[in-house]
């Protein structure tokens, strides 16, 4: 063999680099893509490069005849498929081609002359003066054994890759670059890094032998961190030398080559970490890094994973099997302490960012910064337009300055921590008392409440203003997962659904349950989708979960998917064999998971109808309205708003194509609309029925927009026609209902709540007497509520006493209104106040005013307020016809019962329902049940100390298991599977599928 | 087999007749199973045939792919939702009516007893345990549909009656005394507001206001007075008298400070408020001439009032007109007399100024008349006739109506009550609107008496009754109880004695019910 001189170009280089002789070193496997472009900058390179040795690892594609065509068949290794990159290099390092002399220059002598090698990949093009550059800032920069260039993408060249790795505490990977950082030299300095890639790696030859090479221990990944590592612990220095530029493809790294068992990375990054730390620092490093890979694994067994958590408990037992074996090898406890300076500090922190900026965002290739492309995205544009509008519309409401109330809204006084223990509590002291437990919804309140600065009202208001927007957004991303719908389509449909009258008029009215739904139908009705598509199961558990939270705003949203479901089933998901149990996921789940509020549900199914919230005002909308998907009332638009839409969604039903589309959508729009009705007539608000029915027409119309749009370029005239009008009927929905939202505003009940409409301070006395207030309504009925010593929650309207009290405290009015019955009757009730807002309107003051037993302690324009005369409390002690009142707190009390005569009762005006345990001296004490609804303990006559208790312990119980279930769905709703093993990211064009067959290239390609 | 002879067992124990309908019976019954059977097996075949692609006909076949189909049954859908919608559309919920029960306890304020027959009777038909009775004497009545009366000697004074239970509804108690006149009063419920007019301390030796506190509080009344000349005023403002519980005041108007004193001393006409500022209250007012007396009857304003009671015969009749507001009222007065309506006054309309008492002089012609006032804002309207040396005064009252149902309470039904009658009892009975007929029954101290009258009031017309005593006493009860199908009846009770004077006692419904509101327990305020 002959020694290659691939060139006998004129040296016009410096003449001190004619000493050094670099033998080239390429590795291929089926990498004829990339090859020709690679072999030309390699022959074209301004040193020339005195060897050039190729190895081929059973490529299939016509990469071994290329080359051998290039470099000569005697400089062509065929190394068996699946040999590893650190051995394919070194076979080719010992071939004898890349031994054969090199003539010495003209002039120049033999002794200083410098052998390198230089390590390339297939898919790696250096800039034709890289390997000149490199060697250049080897000649000037001392005694630099390793150099490395900078790596800049094959495709878009200005993108950089590498400029010198590092590897951080936890084995991950560290280039300090920004993904898709453009180059525009701000990391041009030479300077000493951790290692450098092997792609376009420069290593003098004697260091290479020194350092025996690549580890082949490694398999795929990390031999080059490890490489240098060893590099600095032997005492030599690696540079990075960014004038010198490779362009890298990263083939395995973006899936264009299939690459084995994806573990392999993290043991080799273990290994790396647990090979070349000093055993100090190892100390440290081997039980954090076995925490953090058990952690790691638990986490993907809970995402059903199981194939990555097997893999993170492989790569762990790997690289602790081996490290042993590679220390005792390299002894690396002397040395190596240089290089931690390399390493990142806080990597996990520093990664933060980019979660959120996503890798996986597919980067158009002109735009400069992240936040202008996120804006550009229409689905964005379109919510952010949205929510312009509904922050114009909602005007009135962001006047009012944040707490709201009236309409269907309870106004959400105190903080988060109040909602989440009245969430928590097993005992409600609110009206009457009751051991009903909270419904979810103020559960879910008090989750959002806690981020949003712990302020209930404010997740309140965030609900009602982001719920069109957010509303927009869901319908939107729903309507881009039809196939074929187009990006105009999906923005109208998004718009439209979000601007319905019925999500205006929820708002108007602050019925958050229906807003709620109407942001997380769209979602629902994806993974329902996704359900029968996809071959995980996450799509099922999340559906289920979106449809939990949705049925504890609206539990009638649980019937109507049933309603919807079942067929659905049968109609789209028949020949499936598992759609019937990811169904019965989706639907089974919400109501176990809800549980002990789901058993009152079915005890009391007319609840179904009700939303989060007071049972507010109704409206009763014309048929027309109803038809038109209105439900009426406040902040609804004239009903001809949603003609446009209805007008649309039947004339796709004449169109001959997407017909399951457009007959899914109506036969929706007509389940929902029967449901309406039949809501209606019940009567209660039909918000979630409808809310249903529009996102059936919404659903049929879009599927005949898409054509009307592709025939608005329609050779004739009529199509044309046609199709114009369907887009302008279509367009008037959404353009008419924001205008009209914006010009009417938000005119409904809701108010701003005056925190002091009731003198509630009068209730804070130790024996916590509560303050009955009255206001009579027109028909001559009257509405009473039992106020203790705060307003009440969301969700604490939802909570009734029992029945039996209900009915007592309705005959104590009643008697007391009608002048039969006086006061005293309240008095058991634990009412020591009696309140009559606007008394100069109400003539229930006059009433209240002619009862014998009440005393009057003031009246303003704004309430009256009356005492009965004989004192009550929550806990009365009663001698005859004598009541004495106790102190108490809110729910338990302890209190000294004095020595009296025999016979006496002690009353608790709370509701008997079993939940109360209550000793006197320690004894439990007699308990009977008083007036019908009343607690109350025979005291002896030597009276005691009386405590009393709540047991709430059945209810903790139940909330644990329902937060822990929750938790688990949750985790199996995300998005399972993929971790390396298929890997994301650009597609290249012409990319083509590999049989899967074992990897040879890898190198630093993480 | 057990089956089959229990059928012959009781085939054998029924008679042919019973055995012909058992066997009608069962032919019914097997053709109702057969029908229904067939029913079921149509329904099911034609089901069956539908459901088959190959059986069902050709055109439903076609539906799901023939679009235009489809499109009409979608808007045959939507039509019939609207359909649905719009005739199944619910009314609102119905607002839950109030319920009327009986009153389970009542009072009844007696100003003064001095030398009175006081008189009692409850309505017969309440059931169950209850008891009346007047503090310091033995029980009063004990069975509901019973009268009692007694002519006070001694303990005199004022009386409060209490009743419970099946004593409660209805309980009407009265007073009359002869002594300078006779003077009846119905005694009183407490309650918050009450309007008397009559003559005035200018025209009278002693006007006397008893305020009754039956309650275990004290209570504050506020007292306000009109006069011809308008309000009468006191030095403090307004005048609030205080009354000890369990207690009578008397305050005499024209005299005490708290009767508005000198201020009110030479007026001829007054009209007197009394108002509960807390609690309740029992007010009467006693008119005392030289010669002749009476008691005021309460009432209260409207703007559609009927003054029943008004005696037949030629003394003076004054109709006194009270504003309360402070706006002028144009009230038209009609004349109901045994003829029919006529005009009392020379004007239809009456102009009566505000914050005033004003005196209108009648023409009735002697006869026994009531009289109806429209007015387009209340007024408190009474009448005082001068008759010998005695007067009455009669005062707007509420129609007694038909009764039965306790929803009628609502639009002032009920039946009405009189205490004290004697054989110079005369009752005056008004029909203003639709013509009525009246039940009369007079009540003993054992119980109703066996007979009842009844007696008819042609529309728009006055009917003077004159009640023949029973056999055997001359004090009894009455109730007045309107048949079904009859218009409102104002009524009123005239008693004249000769020699003693007359007075006049307008009936209102009794007190039977009380209407509890329906009251809902809201979470919220």
């Amino acid at each position: 063999m002959s020694p290659v001189r691939l060139t006998t170009r004129m040296k016009i280089l410096a003449p001190q680099l004619d000493r050094h002789v670099v033998t080239a070193v390429l590795v291929t496997h089926d990498g004829a893509r990339w090859l020709p472009e690679t072999l030309k900058a390699l022959l074209t390179q301004s040193h020339p490069i005195d060897r050039l040795v190729a190895a081929d690892t059973g490529s299939t594609d016509a990469g071994p005849a290329m080359l051998s065509e290039v470099v000569g068949a005697g400089n062509l290794l065929t190394l068996p498929a699946g040999t590893r990159y650190a051995d394919a290099i070194r076979e080719t390092v010992a071939h004898p081609a890349s031994n054969i002399a090199v003539p010495a220059p003209e002039g120049g002598s033999g002794a200083d002359r410098v052998e390198w090698i230089w390590l390339l990949h297939d898919d790696s093009a250096p800039a034709p003066d890289a390997l000149e550059r490199l060697l250049r800032t080897a000649e000037n920069h001392g005694p630099a054994m390793i150099l490395g260039p900078k790596l800049r993408d094959w495709e878009d060249r200005r993108v950089l890759l590498e400029a010198g790795i590092a590897i951080d505490r936890t084995g991950r990977r560290e280039t300090g670059l920004d993904p898709q950082e453009f180059d525009q030299g701000q990391h041009d300095t030479i300077r000493e890094v951790m290692a450098v890639s092997t792609a376009g790696m420069l290593v003098r030859r004697d260091v290479w032998d020194e350092l025996g090479g690549l580890d082949p221990s490694f398999g795929l990944f990390r031999d080059d961190v490890d490489f240098g590592w060893r590099a600095y612990a032997a005492g030599h220095r690696v540079l990075i030398a960014p004038d010198a530029v490779v362009f890298h493809a990263e083939a395995a790294t973006r899936g264009e080559r299939q690459v084995a068992y994806s573990a392999d990375d993290r043991r080799s990054a273990l290994l790396v970490l647990f090979a070349n730390l000093p055993l100090s620092a190892l100390a440290l490093s081997l039980p954090f890094n076995v925490v953090a890979s058990l952690v790691r694994a638990a986490f993907f067994a809970a995402s059903r994973r199981p194939g990555a958590a097997g893999g993170e408990l492989a790569a762990l037992r790997g690289a602790l099997f081996r490290a042993p074996r590679l220390r005792r090898a390299r002894r690396p406890g002397l040395t190596a302490s240089g290089v931690n300076r390399f390493q990142p500090r806080w990597p996990t922190l520093r990664r933060l960012p980019d979660v959120f900026t996503g890798h996986r965002i597919p980067l158009p290739s002109a735009e400069p910064g992240v936040l202008a492309r996120w804006l550009r995205r229409p689905g964005v544009l379109m919510t952010l337009a949205l929510a312009l509008v509904a922050l114009v519309a909602e005007r009135s409401l962001l006047a009012t300055g944040g707490r709201l109330g009236g309409g269907a809204l309870v106004p959400a006084w105190g903080g988060a921590s109040d909602l989440w223990a009245e969430y928590l509590t097993g005992w409600h002291p609110a009206g009457l008392g009751s051991g009903t437990g909270a419904p979810p919804y103020a559960g879910v309140l008090a989750v959002l409440a806690t981020p949003l600065l712990g302020k209930p009202w404010l997740a309140v208001l965030v609900v009602l203003l982001a719920g069109v927007p957010l509303a927009g957004l869901t319908a939107y991303t729903a309507a881009r997962r039809l196939r074929g719908i187009g990006v105009t389509v999906a923005v109208w449909a998004g718009v439209t659904y979000a601007l319905l009258p019925v999500a205006t008029g929820a708002i108007a009215t602050g019925r958050v349950g229906t807003v709620v739904v109407l942001v997380l139908l769209p979602l629902i009705g994806v993974f329902g989708g996704d359900m029968l598509r996809e071959p995980s199961r996450h799509a099922a558990w999340a559906a289920a979960l979106l449809l939990t939270v949705a049925m504890a705003f609206a539990p009638l949203t649980w019937l109507v998917a049933v309603l919807v479901g079942v067929p659905a089933r049968y109609a789209l998901g028949g020949h499936r064999p598992y759609a019937g149990r990811r169904l019965a996921i989706a639907l089974g789940l919400p109501p176990l998971l809800l549980l002990p509020w789901t058993l009152r549900l079915l005890a009391h199914p007319a609840e179904f109808l009700d939303e989060a919230g007071l049972r507010a005002a109704l409206a009763r909308p014309a048929a027309a309205h109803l038809v038109m998907l209105s439900p009426g009332g406040p902040g609804t638009p004239a009903f001809w708003v949603t003609a446009g839409l209805a007008v649309t969604g039947l004339a796709a039903l004449l169109l001959p194509r997407r017909r399951t589309v457009v007959l899914t959508g109506w036969l929706l729009a007509l389940a929902g609309l029967l449901v309406a009705i039949l809501v209606l007539a019940r009567p209660a608000w039909p918000g979630v029925a409808l809310t249903f029915a529009a996102a059936g027409v919404v659903l049929a119309a879009s599927g005949m927009l898409r054509g009307a749009l592709v025939r608005l370029r329609a050779p004739d005239l009529l199509p044309r026609a046609a199709a114009l009008l369907a887009l302008v009927a279509a367009a008037s929905t959404p353009v008419l209902a924001a205008a009209m939202w914006i010009l009417h505003g938000v005119h409904g009940p809701l108010f701003r709540p005056n925190p002091e409409a009731f003198p509630l301070v009068v209730e804070s006395h130790v024996t916590k007497p509560r303050m009955l207030v009255l206001s009579g309504r027109p028909g001559g009925s009257v509405a009473a509520t039992v106020l203790r010593d705060r307003s009440p929650l969301p969700g604490e309207e939802s909570v009734p006493a029992p029945d039996a009290a209900r009915r007592h405290l309705r005959a104590a009015v009643a008697g007391l209104t009608s002048g039969t019955g006086g006061a005293s009757a309240l008095t058991r009730l634990g009412v020591g106040y009696v309140l009559v807002p606007n008394p100069g309107r109400d003539p229930l003051a006059a009433t209240l005013d002619a009862t014998p037993d009440l005393t009057r302690l003031g009246r303003t324009s704004r309430f009256g307020l009356w005492q009965p005369v004989t004192p009550a409390g929550r806990l009365m002690l009663l001698s005859g016809r004598t009541v004495t009142p106790l102190a108490a707190d809110a729910t338990d009390a302890k209190v000294r019962i004095p020595p009296g005569t025999a016979g006496r009762t002690l009353l608790l005006a709370e509701p008997a329902d079993g939940g109360w345990h209550a000793t006197i001296d320690g004894h439990p004490a007699r308990a009977r049940t008083l007036d019908g609804w009343a607690q109350a303990y025979d005291v002896p006559a030597s009276g005691g100390a009386f405590t009393l208790h709540r047991g709430m312990l059945l209810r903790h119980l139940w909330v644990a298991a329902q937060g822990l279930a929750l938790l688990v769905v949750a985790l199996l709703a995300l998005p399972s599977g993929e971790w390396i093993e298929r890997p994301r990211g650009r597609r290249r064009r012409g990319g083509h599928a590999r049989p899967r067959d074992l990897p040879v290239l890898s190198g630093a390609e993480t | 087999m057990s089956a089959g002879s229990a059928f012959a067992r009781v085939r054998t124990a029924l008679g042919p007749a019973a055995r012909a309908a058992f066997r009608f019976g069962r032919a019914v019954l097997r053709a109702a199973f057969r029908l229904v059977r067939a029913t079921t097996r149509t329904v099911l075949a034609f089901a069956a045939r539908l459901s088959s692609a190959e059986t069902r006909p050709q055109w439903m076949n076609r539906l799901p792919g023939n679009r235009f189909a489809l499109a009409a049954l979608v808007v045959l859908a939507l039509v019939a939702l609207y359909g649905v919608a719009s005739f199944a559309r619910p009314a609102a919920s119905a607002p839950r009516r109030s319920v009327a029960v009986p009153v389970t306890s009542a009072y009844a304020a007696c100003p003064d007893t001095h030398g009175a027959r006081v008189s009692a009777v409850t309505p017969p038909g309440s059931r169950g345990p209850g008891k009346a009775w007047v503090a310091g004497t033995p029980t009063v009545l004990t069975t509901p549909g019973t009268s009692w009366s007694a002519d006070v000697t001694k303990n005199a004074g004022p009386w409060t009656f209490g009743a419970y239970g099946s004593l409660a509804p209805g309980l009407t108690v009265e007073q009359t005394t002869s002594d300078g006149g006779l003077a009846g009063t119905r005694c009183l419920q407490p309650t918050a507001d009450l309007w008397f007019a009559g003559p005035g301390p200018g025209d009278a030796h002693d006007v006397g206001l008893y305020l009754t506190n039956v309650d275990d509080r004290p209570v504050t009344a506020m007292v306000a007075a009109l006069s011809p000349e308008g309000s009468i005023e006191t030095p403090e403002g307004q005048n609030y008298v205080q009354v000890n519980p369990h207690s009578t005041r008397l305050v005499q108007v024209g005299v005490q400070v708290e009767g508005f004193g000198e201020a009110a001393a030479g007026t001829k006409l007054i009209a007197l408020h009394v108002h509960a500022i807390t609690g309740r209250i029992a007010a009467a007012v006693r008119v005392q001439r030289k010669k002749g007396a009476d008691w005021l009857p309460a009432t209260v304003p409207g703007d559609q009032v009927v003054v029943p009671g008004v005696p037949s015969g030629n003394g003076h009749r004054r109709l006194l007109i009270a504003v309360p507001g402070r706006d002028e009222v144009g009230v038209s007065v009609q004349g109901l007399s045994k003829d029919g309506a006529f005009a009392p006054t020379g004007e239809r309309t009456l102009q009566a100024p505000a914050l005033a008492v004003t005196p209108f002089d009648l023409g009735l012609g002697g006869k026994a008349a009531a009289l109806r006032l429209v007015s387009n804002r209340p007024i408190v309207a009474a009448i005082v006739a001068d008759e010998g040396d005695d007067f009455a005064v009669t005062a707007a009252t509420p129609p007694l109506g038909a009764t039965g149902h306790g929803e009628q309470i609502t639009q002032g039904g009920g039946i009405g009550l009189v205490a004290d009658d004697r054989d110079k009892t005369t009752l005056l009975l008004t029909a203003p609107g639709p013509a009525a007929v009246v039940r009369l029954t007079q009540i003993m101290a054992q119980g109703p008496t066996g007979t009842a009258q009844d007696v008819k009031v042609p529309a728009g017309r006055t009917v003077e009754v004159a009640m023949p005593p029973p056999a055997g006493a001359d004090d009894y009860g009455l109730t007045i109880v309107v048949r079904p199908g009859s218009g409102p009846v104002y009524a009123a009770r005239l008693l004249k004695i000769k020699k003693r004077g007359l007075t006049v006692l307008p009936v209102p419904p009794a007190r039977m019910f009380a209407l509890l509101p329906p009251v809902a327990d809201v979470p919220l305020p």
